[in-house]
């Protein structure tokens, strides 16, 4: 029981990852599988941040600057901040490319269900090929 | 189930790294928010590779949506 209790951020982070895969395997339109991919991220985001967490301690500011020796008991872990910081920009960035394609892939086929678009293409009998 | 509890003060990711960058960070940087004295000033390759993803991404955007004519 107390590997349910003490460790609950495990368990959330893992039925949030769990849901963002079910919804990129099972799902056929492009952009529930594109929202279950940002669901994984943020899966992966909210992993890092809890294991930064300390008990009694604060965000990571500095409150009196003149205090020579600083307690790092009192403050929280900067590091996965700053590094999920940068997996939140690289988020974005895939997400926007992705929307990008699915736009081109919306402009060509007239839909985004995987198997409506995996339809036309069967029946176009490739042209480019010869 | 060897993970550290949520909070736990003498887990590895709070024990060996960061706290000479808590410690340090007025000294070296004179940046009370540490976040900001990583990101910008201990880590400043990382994020000109970050700048340079989103750069990246714009371009690719703009390439993919542009319409041709």
């Amino acid at each position: 029981m107390d590997f349910i209790i003490s460790k609950f951020n495990y368990w959330i982070y893992i039925v949030l990852m769990m849901i963002g895969f079910y919804a990129m395997i099972s799902k056929s339109n492009l952009v529930k599988k594109l929202v279950g991919m940002n669901i994984f991220q943020t899966a992966i985001i909210l992993f890092f941040i809890s294991i930064g967490s300390k008990k009694g301690a604060t965000i990571p500011i500095i409150q009196d600057s003149h205090v020579d020796a600083v307690n790092s008991a009192l403050y929280m872990n900067p590091l996965p901040h700053v590094l999920m910081l940068t997996a939140i920009v690289v988020m974005v960035s895939t997400f926007g490319v992705a929307v990008a394609l699915l736009i081109m892939i919306y402009r060509k086929y007239k839909t985004l269900e995987e198997d409506e678009i995996l339809q036309i293409l069967r029946n176009e009998k490739w042209p480019n090929t010869h | 189930m060897d993970m550290p509890d949520w909070g736990a003060t003498d887990s590895p990711p709070n024990t060996h790294v960061s706290p000479r960058y808590i410690e340090k960070s007025i000294e070296e940087t004179a940046t009370p928010n540490v976040v900001t004295s990583l990101l910008a000033d201990y880590r400043g390759y990382d994020t000109l590779g970050e700048t340079t993803v989103i750069f990246t991404a714009g371009i690719v955007c703009i390439l993919l949506l542009r319409r041709y004519r």
